[in-house]
């Protein structure tokens, strides 16, 4: 029964779209677009209570981790009263609701509270990691969206000529491998035997100005490199897909129409409409950027923020964890808004599939 | 079935083969202890780990391991998500805002750090690594099964169905659930590749399963007990070949086994809307 | 593959007599001392840690320059320890323990020039302050037992104790405690938040001249050309920090850093292989104090029967443990588990030794027995036996202590005893510290670090005392022995102690030693000579800074 009432009402809400159409788009794309940004907002709130349930409900006494758990073990025999101090100070004596409502508290005035293991503010720590996380991921992304976009368009424009056949077989074998361990075997090659790159981390040190630029651009070389090999392997899987899709498609239909002579127009069109499906999966890799290196990053010693939480998952650091999940969080959220809001603006199916009702 | 496809078939046809027919293969017992770090020999082809295993039977019975864990994530993940997808793309209205607020929460946890910290802290064994595995790899095949769903709802025979009065749950059973199953077939055999990768990366961490024989077990034993900066490479590199061989299997199933159910499928919907 | 098997063991007969000539080099350079000011002085040292560069608080011991701090270095101790773990004089240069051992006369190196890195001179005040602010603020467990501090003239203070606990307090400040600046730290009282640039100021021999985050280097330089009398040879060091010891390792082979150091963390043995044989490079060998060991839970059955702990101890694979955990330099263990390389060693205790049939015999004969014929040992009364094998968490050798539990489960079950892995308490550190706690654990595998070993011993996680109030071992006279062992007032008191707890933890197997290990810290001997390698320390300690030299 409900499920009649359900549909009927689909129905005169399509017809009621159908009609008005052309007069409320603009209108409907604004409240689409609003519809979004609550969306993105409610998850917000979302993610920073479970970020907070996450770390409450981790096993074993938070104090612990907060004073270190020889000092804790020696405290708790010679001076538990010590315990109970560090216990209030930190607030988590109280009830769990009124620590949330603390810890909502300070979230929204971006007060993240210190490191339990060094004690320095959580901000400070995460934003500068952040800043080498970016510099290595934002320029892999973006070359490899080049290289793979490219090349994927290409193979696919192309299906089944040598460059689909020569290249879709090698980027599949490269992208079954675990990204840790090719990392690893590029790592013992190219850095530990032949030497032509640095073992790690991010520069040697004692540098400043150009040269540490230099020194920084050469640390970076090889996990860029393992870092676009894997991204540019996705990248052309998706874009020679898509492309072969429409492809096939619009060939079919524009061969009907106009002959099929006008092979420029066609690949125009053909790119046009797959960039839609790779501009949201640009956008879903930003929006992953801050732990989407995260392998590599540990292998090669790159001190970002994928090094930052595995640390800190060792070293149960849970303000550090908490501050690194909002911002991965808040990252993900803006940027699948942003790939929504793209879509409504820019994608042509949706506008066509309106247009012909 | 095209090449590449038989080509997937044939690579998980030899796995599988090997994981059941392990104790036949395994030139020795995988627990049995024994002269530790040997080089390989005709008595051992792959030597032996750091307590003096056999390398090789290791491997044949990591197979195992290493299946269910992927199988097992996969399987769970795409229940989840192709029941998920159903209810949102069905019913719509509140259900579909409920579930796809889920998602976006879901999607917006970082996986790999969520999966970290969630083996971290949870009682170490095989049930909750699969449990940590799954936790945020169900979003992606709820979007896909929801806006197909969406589409197969519109259709003129699941609409005639409908109005004609067929219960909500006949026609999701009967008529949905077979039309979706190119996409559930492929998210499925991707999340096997992804869980098989993921769990390579947690037995890199340290964190993979250590009582069990998996690739990524003895792929940790050798990260951790040097086999890599030793360069002893029988130790390294066979259970990294074995991870990336049956990711392959599994990835050149998924990929290019889409089109050619897609092209069977479209056969079928024809004659299912001809019915209609 | 001969030839590879050939090669690998002349190059552990070569290893295995190094001890010898790193003996014999110490030797030498005592005699160098008078020519080395000839020699040329070290420039630029690089050392590798895996401690982040990330706290510079001398009230810490976090990071890599609180571990640094450890060599006598950024900060001052009061006394530091020498190559074989003796108490050397450092800024106090002289200490009269009373013959009731309830307080100590220490007079301090106020006079000799030293100053805070800030320019500020060190005072008796500062003494005072130091230890005054540990008792009262810091409640420092390395000085409990001390109660007050007084100042007798500029240069001399007396220290007083609530008990005849002077020897032990010293021994348990030796390097690891500090002179703090007044000036600096009078009023705060949390000084582990404190993070002002000044809470990296100290008095030794080094200061921070530049911190650079971005390539987790820190760089010191000396603050004079000698330092208590002594000229200092090292000019310049900078400290690097890497992410693990693979890349410590590596980098060490490239030639990127000149040694390693980690406070009481050698690297692993199954590492030994790629770190022998190497051109210019010195494996830094020597015996470790401290030692793996098995230790038996009283509160529950079967391990709370001597009988069933004897048939353990003969059921064990004492030459693959040794294996496992020594590679090729590991030493089989002996009955009264404390190292050979510990001071008060016994040596007339033998060896380990495995007897798969006479562990099945007195299995027997405790009435240990399958009485329902499934091939596995019944309790004597004949519940089901599953023997928990907990090993400890340890976030960097979690793979070895798997393997050596994987190891103690197969060698129980072949002589019929089933046990189980804690697989939780290889990951989690929480469960780990709370199993102990509970006193319920079986079998638990754990690690006495060089630190305990050289005053507290392994013993220490055995009985119940202060400092590990969860051991579980109830036999009265051993505990008594232990507490005495811990108040002894001299190093020759403890050593005969420590020699009659050897006996009896051999006699009631208390405890099993699981294998004698090494430890190795390398150096690059090819453009710097001098290197002393402290016994289970390392070749950069307190005396690094004086002893190098280049080639």
């Amino acid at each position: 029964m409900t499920f009649v009432t359900v549909t009927t009402g689909r129905e005169i809400e399509g017809s009621f779209c159908g009609s008005f159409f052309e007069r409320i788009q603009s209108v409907m794309k604004r409240g689409m677009i609003f519809q979004h940004l609550l969306t993105g907002i409610f998850t917000l709130i979302c993610i920073i209570t479970i970020n907070f349930l996450l770390i409450r409900f981790m096993p074993g006494d938070p104090v612990m981790h907060i004073i270190g758990e020889d000092e804790y073990l020696r405290l708790e025999t010679l001076n538990p009263k010590v315990l109970e101090e560090v216990r209030a100070e930190y607030g988590l004596d109280k009830p769990i609701l009124s620590q949330y409502i603390t810890y909502l508290k300070k979230t929204v005035q971006f007060d993240f509270g210190n490191s339990y293991r060094t004690k320095t503010p959580v901000l400070e720590t995460v934003l500068f990691r952040m800043r080498w996380t970016l510099l290595l991921a934002v320029p892999s992304i973006l070359l490899s969206a080049l290289i793979g976009g490219s090349l994927g368009a290409t193979a696919g424009y192309y299906s089944g000529k040598k460059l689909d056949t020569v290249l879709s077989p090698v980027l599949m074998v490269l992208s079954s491998i675990p990204t840790n361990c090719l990392a690893i075997l590029c790592l013992l090659i190219f850095a530990f035997r032949l030497k032509w790159f640095p073992l790690g981390g991010i520069t040697s040190g004692g540098l400043s100005g150009i040269a540490k630029g230099l020194d920084i651009v050469w640390h970076m070389l090889l996990p860029m490199t393992v870092m676009v090999l894997f991204r540019s392997a996705s990248d052309y899987m998706l874009m020679k897909s898509t492309v072969e899709g429409i492809r096939k498609e619009e060939y079919i239909t524009v061969a009907q129409g106009k002959g099929i002579s006008d092979r420029k127009i066609v690949f125009h069109h053909v790119i046009k409409n797959a960039l839609c499906p790779f501009i949201t999966s640009l956008c879903m890799q930003f929006g992953n950027i801050l732990a989407g290196s995260m392998m590599v990053e540990i292998v090669f010693s790159w001190k970002g923020m994928g090094t930052l939480i595995y640390d800190s998952v060792n070293t149960k650091d849970f303000p550090m964890l908490q501050t690194c999940f909002l911002f991965i969080g808040i990252c993900i959220i803006v940027f699948n808004f942003l790939a929504d809001v793209l879509n409504i603006v820019i994608d042509p199916r949706l506008r066509k599939e309106k247009i012909n009702e | 079935m095209n090449r590449q496809v038989k080509a997937g078939m044939t690579i998980l046809a030899v796995i599988l083969f090997v994981a059941v027919f392990a104790p036949v293969l395994s030139p020795h017992d995988p627990y049995e202890l024994g002269i530790p770090y040997q080089i390989p020999s005709s008595e051992h082809i792959l030597g032996t780990n750091d307590v003096g295993q056999d390398i090789l039977s290791e491997l044949f019975y990591g197979a195992r391991v290493s299946l269910t864990i992927g199988i097992v994530s996969a399987l769970v993940v795409t229940v989840i998500g192709t029941t998920l997808g159903i209810l949102a793309g069905y019913y719509g209205g509140k259900v579909d805002r409920i579930i796809s607020q889920l998602t976006n929460v879901a999607m917006a946890l970082p996986s790999l750090p969520l999966t970290i910290v969630l083996v971290a802290f949870m009682e170490a064994n095989l049930r909750n690594l699969i449990i940590a595995i799954c936790i945020t790899s169900w979003t992606s095949t709820v979007r896909i099964v929801r806006s197909r769903v969406m589409q197969i709802r519109e259709l003129p025979f699941v609409k005639l169905e409908t109005t004609m009065g067929a219960s909500s749950v006949y026609i999701m059973i009967r008529h949905i659930l077979p039309n979706l199953g190119e996409i559930v077939f492929v998210r499925a055999v991707m999340e096997v590749a992804n869980a098989m990768l993921t769990e390579a990366s947690l037995s890199f961490l340290g964190l993979g399963v250590l009582g069990q024989k998996s690739w990524g077990s003895i792929l940790h034993y050798a990260f951790y007990r040097n086999g890599i900066i030793n360069g002893y490479y029988w130790w390294y590199l066979p259970p990294i070949f074995c991870i990336s061989f049956s990711v392959l299997g599994f990835m050149l199933l998924g990929y290019y086994g889409k089109k050619d159910i897609k092209k069977k499928h479209k056969k079928n919907r024809k004659e299912k809307i001809s019915y209609a | 593959m001969k030839k590879k098997l050939m090669a690998l063991l002349l190059a552990v007969s070569m290893v295995a007599s190094l001890p010898t000539a790193a003996l014999a080099s110490t030797e030498s350079t005592e005699t160098e001392m008078a020519e080395k000011t000839a020699e040329k002085h070290v420039e630029l040292l690089k050392i590798g840690t895996t401690r982040a560069a990330d706290a510079f608080n001398i009230m810490t011991e976090e990071g890599s320059y609180g571990k640094m701090n450890y060599n006598s270095f950024c900060a001052a101790p009061y006394i530091q320890r020498g190559q074989d773990g003796v108490l050397e004089p450092f800024i106090m240069t002289d200490w009269e323990i009373a013959d009731d051992q309830t307080s100590l006369v220490a007079t301090f190196a106020t006079d000799q020039g030293i100053t805070w890195h800030d320019g500020e001179p060190f005072t008796i005040d500062d003494v005072i302050f130091s230890l005054e602010y540990m008792i009262n603020v810091k409640q420092s467990s390395y000085i409990t037992g001390m109660t007050t501090v007084e100042k007798i003239d500029d240069k001399t203070v007396k220290i007083n104790f609530d008990g005849p606990k002077a020897f032990g307090v010293l021994n348990s400040m030796a390097k690891f405690t500090y002179i703090y600046p007044k000036h600096i730290w009078e009023g705060i009282e949390d000084y582990k938040a404190y993070t002002g640039e000044d809470a990296m100021i100290g008095c030794g021999p080094y200061k921070v001249t530049d911190i650079d985050q971005d390539a987790q280097v820190v760089t010191y330089e000396k603050v004079a050309d000698t330092y208590l009398g002594r000229e200092i040879m090292v000019d310049k060091v900078q400290v690097r920090s890497y992410d693990s010891h693979d890349s410590l390792v590596m980098a060490l082979k490239n030639g990127e850093i000149d040694a390693m150091y980690d406070y009481s963390n050698s690297l692993d043995s199954s590492m030994q292989p790629s770190i022998t044989g190497v051109e210019g490079l010195d494996a830094g060998m020597s015996t470790n104090t401290g030692n793996f060991q098995l230790v038996f839970g009283f509160n529950v059955a079967p391990t709370n029967d001597l009988e069933f702990r004897k048939a353990v101890s003969k059921a064990l694979d004492y030459e693959l443990l040794a294996a496992t955990i020594g590679g090729a330099d590991g030493e089989i263990a002996g009955t009264g588990i404390v190292s050979s390389a510990v001071q008060g060693f016994n040596p007339d205790l033998p060896k380990n030794a495995q007897d798969v049939e006479a562990a099945k015999a007195i299995l027997d004969e405790a009435g240990y027995a399958d009485t329902n014929g499934d091939g596995l040992r019944e309790m004597p009364d004949g519940s089901e036996m599953d023997v928990l094998v907990t090993p400890q968490y340890n976030s960097t050798r979690s793979a070895l202590y798997a393997r050596i539990a994987e190891i103690l489960i197969q060698n129980l079950a072949d002589v019929g005893v089933k046990a189980s892995l804690d697989e939780e308490s290889v990951r989690n550190s929480d469960y780990c510290t709370e199993f102990r706690k509970s006193g319920q654990y079986e079998l638990y595998i754990g690690y006495t670090s060089p630190g305990v070993a050289t005053f507290d011993s392994a013993f220490m996680y055995m009985t119940p005392n202060p400092a590990n109030p969860w051991g579980t071992c109830n036999i009265t006279e051993f505990n008594e022995k232990y507490d005495a062992l811990v108040s002894s007032g001299s190093q020759e008191e403890y050593n005969a102690i420590l020699q009659e707890l050897q006996v009896m933890a051999a006699d009631n197997v208390i405890g099993i030693g699981l294998c004698w290990d090494k430890a190795y810290f390398p150096y690059r001997t090819d453009k710097i000579g001098g290197w002393i390698n402290f016994t289970g320390f390392g070749a950069i300690n307190a005396e690094t800074w004086y002893s190098l030299y280049t080639k």
